[in-house]
């Protein structure tokens, strides 16, 4: 399956980190990060574009990992979940704020929501309600019932702002 | 440390991902499985065999031929087989397995084997049972069936000065659970096997699986894996698919996972029950229930499965919490041909609350009475009678949620001024619903199962609680450790929930039935007291000890045992008679107000839920933000039910196979909840908590019919309440006033997410 044999190997940027992998280019961003880097912090709800529970981030912009093919990526930087706190462990406020405001239950969609969250606050640091919604919207939560999740975002967003002020 | 929300035991895992659910899972060796299913809804096996290219040394194929006797799930009844062998009765029905060390090579191998299957003909839908039924009654299986009498209720009908009668229907409901079914099985020792895997009922899988490979209860072990939700939908499925691993390991000597994907989940796992509910009740010109006569139908699917129990949840329901003294319930679950339902948080509540909720208006309409004027007058209180003949003694706070919701949304007087407001397009409407809900297993159910869970003390210290109750997303391992610290004093920190296993945990019962903190917790809670006077033996009185520390000390010293057990007891003065349905259906209930508010636009028939409020009723929240965080959750399952959920199904399956057609609220399609957390405490509770899960639920759904109703003129009673059903009912007439209408076709065009439109779901387009 894998044409490790007779292709020069990818450089993936995961997490501020290059990676060499052995995956061919046609094979989707999420399978390369779950089978082959171990980065399983990445969900596959669906595996058809549709949950979101894949989402990462390309140069700072949500992606369906479970659309995208590697060779697509190029030199662009992929953010997954595994790489958002800091490398002594201390949360990125959004983390904090999730587990503040309870925006956890079985926390199937919680990655894919933080980095929605992160990709909306990087590009929009004060955010209304309604474009906290309209970030999350692709990404499909069972759990919560998505208000202790607006409210994290809305904490998130109190922090970041305060923290640069 | 009961009342306080600190941070929940897994959020910091969940939240930098390094929470391993099943798929996960990083196993050497592991082999991959796949189950082939029957194509056709009935028929009869001809021949399951293998061709010539099958890859066998490189794939492993089991069949039901090789199963014998043990070919049975056990369940409430042990009769569906875990691969079919003779009839087939739904579409998707397992048939064989096959597993491979890789994916591709297990699919590739299944092309390798036939399948023939002579057809017979089925029966797809409950309308079409109930006809059969009526023309001959040993046409159609009937899984379960129950009844309940109170009074003479044809009598009472007789005489009465108005009777009502409606019908009520609802459909097949998804789970939805985000993290697919999955299970991997590890060949284990003699005969038995290892299973890890995504459940709520790690006993049940071990019940089926000793079952199933005829080995001794200790050579099967199932643990559970991290749950990434699951709403009832990994109640009874785990047992068959955690069978269907463990024959596939036996098979190639390898572990072996089945992870389903999302289709597959979609199509043939269990779902809420469709139902139909037919009332008739009698009222007083002021509005006093005379008598109820109900009729429940539930469809049961190919299997009998949960469907008994389910059905005993739904007659116990059926009136709502209002106190009627002729009542007269009949309960029946048929067999079809669609995939077995099974449970889904409400267990046949939420079906019987969309029909006694909507009627209730549709009387307090003929009555000339607001919505609440209705439901107070004939209100559970302290002191009432249920239909089963059960003297409610405690905790019945059913107005208490009832005046809760009308404060907080100003019920009165929105229904009026939207009730005054002039018959245009775009109208809004308020509706409410009243819900309860009895905390865990029905009936003499807990005497069965005779829960123990257990209370340790580790080598490190720390206190470590043993229940075969699962975290799944709703807080009980947070929840449980902070009933035991607050009865013990001690840190949360120092307190943990071992992670179901059972070769480690006792059997403390599934996780279901709204009964792990109320039921569970209390077990919890009399172990900490029986550590707290081992304690106070060795180390004497507490307000003599240094620290919790060394009062541990003196209990190793004095080596005294350092597990503690408590064994369910029921509380005294209950009473429950199967046979008659008389007597205390549950120890105490749960009881919910919810309101919401919408605005409809009568043309396009297009509902926006602006607001919902849920007044819920508990006894204790343990943990108020958790409790809203259900509350929330449980709301926005209602509302799905009410108004997005559509199930159809063509020639027994079902139309909606993937999230794009099965649609489930998005942040974008929620409203603003509101959750109120009301406290009556319950006595037998674990500081007077009751159950929680599953109340939210029932109540969105009837509320919404209402405010649709109200704000549109038109009384939708078959859910979900789509766009198509409000223009149907309505017929071009948007100032029609408020009529019962007969079923649209149940053949409507299905909803689709268009990827392209602002609440589909895709990729954010790349700023340049
Ligand atoms: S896995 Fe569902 S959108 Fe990618
Ligand atoms: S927390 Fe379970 S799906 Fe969102």
């Amino acid at each position: 399956m894998s044409g490790a044999g007779h292709s020069s190997p990818t450089i993936l940027r995961v997490n501020g980190v290059a990676r060499e992998v052995a995956s061919p280019p046609e094979r989707l961003l999420l399978d390369v990060l779950r089978g082959e880097l171990r980065l399983t912090g990445t969900k596959r709800g669906c595996g058809i574009g549709v949950c979101g529970t894949c989402t990462v981030l390309v140069d700072g912009v949500p992606r369906l990992a479970c659309r995208l093919p590697l060779g697509e990526i190029g030199e662009r930087e992929v953010l997954t979940i595994e790489g958002l706190a800091g490398h002594d462990g201390t949360l990125h406020p959004i983390q904090q704020a999730f587990i503040d405001a309870g925006a956890i239950q079985c926390g199937f969609c919680t990655p894919a929501m933080v980095l929605r969250a992160k990709a909306l606050l990087d590009r929009r640091p004060d955010p209304s309600r309604e474009e906290i919604r309209r970030a999350l919207g692709p990404v499909l939560c069972r759990c919560t019932g998505y208000h202790q999740i607006v409210a994290a975002v809305e904490r998130a967003a109190h922090v970041l702002v305060r923290g640069k002020t | 440390m009961i009342g306080r929300s600190p941070a929940r035991t897994d959020a910091r895992e969940k939240i930098v991902g390094s929470t391993r659910y099943i798929a996960d899972y990083v196993v050497p060796g592991v082999w991959q499985g796949i189950t082939l299913r029957s194509a056709v809804a009935a028929g009869r096996i001809r021949t399951v065999t293998a061709d010539a290219h099958f890859p066998h040394g490189e794939a492993v194929l089991v069949t039901g031929q090789e199963l014998g006797a043990t070919n049975r799930v056990a369940m409430v009844t042990d009769e569906m087989p875990f691969l079919a062998t003779d009839a087939v009765r739904y579409a998707g029905e397992p048939i064989a397995l096959v597993a491979a060390p890789t994916l591709h090579a297990a699919r590739a191998a299944a092309h390798a084997v036939r399948i023939e299957i002579d057809p017979c003909t089925p029966l797809f839908s409950l309308q079409e049972a109930e006809e059969r039924r009526r023309a001959d009654p040993a046409s159609v299986r009937v899984h379960a069936e129950c009844r309940i009498t109170r009074g003479d209720a044809a009598a009472a009908l007789r005489n009465a000065a108005i009777v009502i009668a409606g019908t009520y229907t609802t459909q097949a409901q998804e789970q939805a659970y985000i993290e697919p079914q999955g299970v991997i099985a590890w060949p284990g020792q003699r005969g038995g096997t290892v299973i890890e895997g995504s459940l709520q009922c790690p006993y049940y899988v071990h019940n089926a699986l000793v079952r199933l490979l005829g080995c001794a209860p200790e050579d099967v072990i199932v643990r559970q894996s991290p749950t990434g939700g699951a709403f009832g939908g990994k109640e009874d499925i785990p047992s068959v698919i955690g069978g269907h691993a463990a024959l596939l390991a036996r098979a190639c000597g390898h572990p072996v996972r089945i992870v389903y994907d999302r289709h597959e989940d979609l199509l043939f796992t269990p779902k809420r029950h469709p139902s139909i509910v037919h009332h008739r009740t009698g009222v007083s010109e002021d509005g006093r229930l005379l008598a109820m006569e109900i009729t429940v139908v539930l469809d049961g699917g190919a299997y009998t499965t949960l469907s008994p129990v389910v059905l005993s949840r739904a007659v116990l329901h059926a009136t709502g919490p209002y106190e009627c003294p002729h009542v007269a319930i009949h309960g029946v679950c048929l067999g079809t041909n669609i995939p077995p339902p099974g449970a889904f948080r409400g267990f046949g509540a939420p079906q019987v609350a969309f029909a006694i909720e909507s009627h209730i208006d549709r009387i307090a309409h003929r009555c000339h009475l607001r919505p609440d004027e209705i439901r107070r007058r004939n209100i559970m209180r302290i002191g009432s009678v249920t239909a089963t003949g059960q003297i409610l003694r405690e905790s019945v706070s059913a107005e208490r949620v009832l005046d809760e919701a009308l404060t907080a949304s100003d019920f009165v007087r929105k229904w009026q001024a939207h009730g005054a407001a002039a018959r245009q397009r775009h109208r809004r409407g308020i509706g409410l619903a009243l819900t309860w809900h009895g905390g865990g297993f029905t009936g003499n159910g807990e005497v069965n199962l005779a829960s123990v869970a257990a209370l340790s003390i580790e080598d490190d210290g720390r206190l470590l609680i043993r229940t075969s109750n699962v975290e799944m997303g709703q807080g009980a391992h947070t929840a449980l450790p902070q009933i035991v610290a607050e009865r013990l004093g001690v840190p949360l920190e120092r307190i943990a929930c071992a992670q179901p296993d059972t070769s480690q945990v006792p059997n403390s019962g599934p996780t279901v039935a709204s009964r792990t903190v109320m039921v569970v917790g209390r077990l919890i809670e009399r172990c900490a007291d029986q550590l707290a006077d081992a304690l106070e033996q060795a180390a004497g009185p507490r307000a003599q000890w240094n620290d919790f520390d060394g009062a541990l000390d003196a209990l190793r010293t004095a080596g005294d045992p350092l597990r503690f057990e408590a064994r369910y007891e029921p509380p005294p003065g209950i009473h429950w008679d199967e046979r008659t349905y008389r007597g205390d259906a549950y120890a105490v209930y749960s009881y919910a107000c919810t309101v919401v508010e919408l605005s409809t636009d009568t043309l396009t028939g297009e509902v926006k839920v602006e607001r919902a409020i849920a007044a819920c009723d508990i006894g204790r929240a343990i943990h108020p933000q958790v409790v809203e965080g259900q509350i929330e959750g449980g709301v926005l399952q209602g509302l799905g039910m009410g108004l997005l959920e559509q199930s159809t199904t063509h020639e027994g399956r079902f139309d909606q196979n993937r999230f794009q057609t099965y649609i489930i609220p998005t942040a974008l399609d929620a409203p603003e909840i509101l959750p109120i957390i009301v406290e009556d405490p319950y006595s037998r509770g674990p500081g007077g908590a009751k159950g929680l899960g599953e109340l939210p639920v029932h109540g969105p759904a009837p509320a919404l019919a209402n405010a649709v109703a109200q704000a549109s003129g038109r009384r939708i009673t078959d859910l979900p309440v789509t766009p198509e059903r409000i223009v149907a009912a309505g017929a071009g007439d948007p100032a029609s006033p408020i009529r019962d209408l007969p079923s649209p076709s149940r053949d409507l065009p299905s909803p689709s997410r268009d990827p392209a439109s602002p609440s589909g779901v895709g990729d954010e387009k790349e700023e340049a």
